[in-house]
């Protein structure tokens, strides 16, 4: 875990096999953890190998990740997030562990974005894009402990 | 006597609120139909089979979600979940008020879930 001076625009990440990768994407807002795995999974590409979260993170959401193996979850939401970024249509990204009061046993980490100007019909509509998205690019093991929740900003 | 159809669940919570009124009690029981509404109808989707592969330890509930996801619908199961998560603090979390807007999101959220359920 690497604390970031808040005023650093882009990140750049030691990679465990000796290459240095600069992530083109701009730090922004109040955060103070990057958090960074090494993964592996068949069904992306080599690229995809690398997990970042420039998204504050809880201890207890931390533990969850690595406790379920969800790094995926992260990279990909993370991913997500930076392209809704782009096209105005997010400010954010918060990841949360939701509890069942009904199954005690049955946790989910949840990937919400907030829509920023958005009717909620509208936001109905983008929130099937990105569930359709994300849980496409996910393992079935990881898809089946994550859901997406898009709420108004 | 035919088979009784959730979706009258639905109509049931705007029923509470219109002729009832505007009280966090109805607000907390409507959100409950309007869930179970769009549960309901997604049970209904999942063919009978695929109940034999329902794990022990999981719930009907996750259940449905997982089948919608194993059948190219993840959209219905996350929002499913949003729609649950919301009911449950309706039922539970006494301390934390339910407002107009939570109900009038939850029962924006279970029109759109039911109408993509009408899909599958």
């Amino acid at each position: 875990m690497t604390t970031l001076d808040q005023t650093q625009s882009y990140i750049d990440y030691y990679v465990p096999d000796s290459s240095v990768l600069s992530f083109d994407f701009p730090v922004q807002g109040p955060f103070s953890t990057l958090l960074v795995w090494s993964w592996k999974e068949p069904a992306l590409t080599s690229m995809d190998r690398l997990a970042v979260s420039v998204t504050p993170l809880s201890s207890g959401v931390q533990n969850f990740i690595e406790r379920n193996a969800l790094w995926p979850a992260l990279y990909v939401g993370e991913m997500i997030r930076d392209r809704m970024t782009k096209n105005h249509t997010t400010t954010g990204l918060q990841f949360a562990v939701d509890t069942d009061a009904e199954s005690p046993e049955r946790e989910d980490l949840v990937l919400v974005f907030s829509i920023l100007g958005k009717e909620y019909s509208e936001i109905l509509n983008i929130w099937n894009e990105v569930s359709r998205e994300i849980h496409s690019k996910l393992p079935s093991t990881v898809s089946e402990k994550v859901s997406v929740r898009l709420v108004k900003a | 006597m035919g088979s009784f159809d959730p979706y009258s669940f639905f109509e049931l919570a705007q029923i509470l609120v219109s002729k009832i009124g505007e009280e966090e009690r109805v607000y907390r029981t409507a959100i409950g139909r309007a869930y179970y509404a769009a549960h309901l109808c997604a049970r209904a989707k999942v063919p009978a089979g695929a109940w034999v592969g329902m794990p022990k330890t999981s719930d009907e509930h996750w259940f449905v979600r997982h089948v919608m996801k194993k059948n190219s619908h993840p959209e219905i199961a996350d929002k499913l979940q949003t729609l649950h998560q919301i009911r449950k603090n309706a039922d539970y979390i006494m301390p934390t008020p339910i407002t107009k807007p939570d109900l009038e999101g939850a029962l924006q959220l279970a029109q759109d879930l039911l109408n993509l359920i009408k899909g599958v």
